[in-house]
């Protein structure tokens, strides 16, 4: 807002430098998640909001956190909008006993327009991105007792690889770390057999980012 | 089975990134942590795997839940990601001394002496702000626009406009009390 010699760049620079100063201090007098969501669904009393918006902009971990919802939040608040017309899926169906010739046609309509819409969109968003990391193996089946062999393909520039198995209620069962693009498993009593598990890899950058793969159903068979 | 269930992970995989593609176009703009995000969304997949296992439904109707849900799953997820790390007590995310650390003006040490030095006379001008400025000003300085502060607010940009104008004129008084000059260098 001035040109003078204390310009608010200059300001905003000083500024950078007293929270980087403040670090990552212990998180006993932050505002909860909830009370930073609320600052951006404006939500309560202003005077709280204020508050709560007061600490986060002098706070390095908050400020993260802040903007991790704010970007959630700005990116749905299209989607709700837009989301009238939808389907509630993972509702109990209840429904199916209430009008289903009505209600098929209903969906039908919904699933022809829903394709016409998707095909639509960029093939990337359907294939996934290229920097993903791809898995290769193992097969979707394998014989209890065997060795396993999880294998993906390399992400450019990953220090490292992290592998979780899930089991159907979606609890971890296992989680290995490797700075391979493979980890193989000889005879491992966590993985029962008769049981159906889903696994997927994560790769680690230097830089901390990281990517995802998509999840991949293993199914142990019994012996 | 098998096949199955990997129709379903493809079809989750879609849902979601659809999602974070939105998400990832908005954080652009608000320095969003890629490595936040990744994790909130692994949540949101797992989210989704639980409650399509709970429905027994197939793999085509996850294709058709809503962006909508898929925004309330990771908002969710997202808070419950945040509560669970401050649990913890290992701070993960990426910190603003990470990223905005500024960059020196060449090797100059006069200059950078005198930016720590104005940064700790910032530190006490902020805290003889008024509070009911104090925030608006707080945002301003870590880098939100007028615009920003006012939407994030809900005030009008006249509102905001005058709150800001009124608190930076008071910071550089107090400044200028503390003896840092606020006038045009040469």
């Amino acid at each position: 807002m001035r040109t003078d010699g204390l310009t608010d760049e200059r300001l905003r620079e000083a500024y950078q430098r007293v929270l980087a100063a403040r670090g990552g201090r212990g998180r006993e007098r932050c505002p909860t998640p909830e009370a930073l969501l609320a600052v951006l669904r404006r939500e309560g009393p202003e005077e709280r909001r204020l508050e709560t918006v007061d600490h986060v902009m002098g706070c390095a971990a908050c400020r993260s956190e802040f903007d991790l919802l704010r970007s959630i939040e700005q990116a749905g608040a299209g989607t709700e909008r837009a989301g009238a017309t939808v389907l509630r899926l993972f509702q109990r169906p209840a429904w199916r006993s209430v009008a289903p010739v009505a209600l098929a046609a209903s969906v039908l309509l919904i699933v022809v327009a829903g394709q016409k819409l998707r095909s639509r969109e960029t093939p990337d968003v359907e294939r996934g991105t290229a920097d993903m990391v791809l898995l290769l193996g193992p097969a979707p089946e394998i014989a209890a007792g065997a060795p396993i062999t999880f294998a993906w393909g390399p992400v450019p520039g990953a220090r490292g690889y992290e592998l979780e198995v899930l089991d159907g209620q979606g609890s971890v069962v296992l989680a290995e770390k490797t700075a391979e693009t493979s980890l193989t498993l000889r005879d491992d009593p966590r993985l029962v057999p008769g049981a159906t598990y889903r696994w997927w890899v994560r790769a680690i950058a230097a830089s901390g980012d990281r990517r995802s793969s998509v999840m991949r159903s293993l199914r142990v068979r019994t012996k | 089975m098998s096949s199955i269930l990997d129709t379903v992970s493809s079809e989750i995989e879609t849902v979601v990134s659809r999602f974070a593609a939105l998400v990832r176009r908005v954080g652009q703009r608000h320095r969003l942590s890629d490595a936040d995000l990744e994790d909130v969304l692994q949540e949101v997949r797992i989210r989704l795997w639980k409650a399509h296992s709970g429905t027994g439904q197939g793999s085509e109707q996850i294709g058709r839940v809503s962006a909508s849900y898929v925004y309330r799953t990771a908002v969710s997820a997202a808070i419950d990601l945040l509560r669970r790390r401050r649990a913890r007590g290992a701070e993960q995310t990426v910190t603003l001394e990470e990223t905005e650390e500024p960059v020196a003006q060449g090797s100059d040490p006069t200059w950078s002496v005198e930016q720590s030095e104005l940064a700790e006379q910032l530190t006490r001008a902020l805290e003889a702000i008024t509070p009911s400025r104090r925030p608006v000003l707080r945002m301003y300085l870590a880098g939100y626009s007028r615009e920003e502060i006012a939407s994030v607010m809900g005030w009008s940009e006249a509102k905001t406009r005058n709150l800001l104008y009124r608190g930076l004129a008071d910071l550089r008084e107090r400044l200028a009390e503390m003896g840092i000059s606020c006038e045009p260098t040469a």
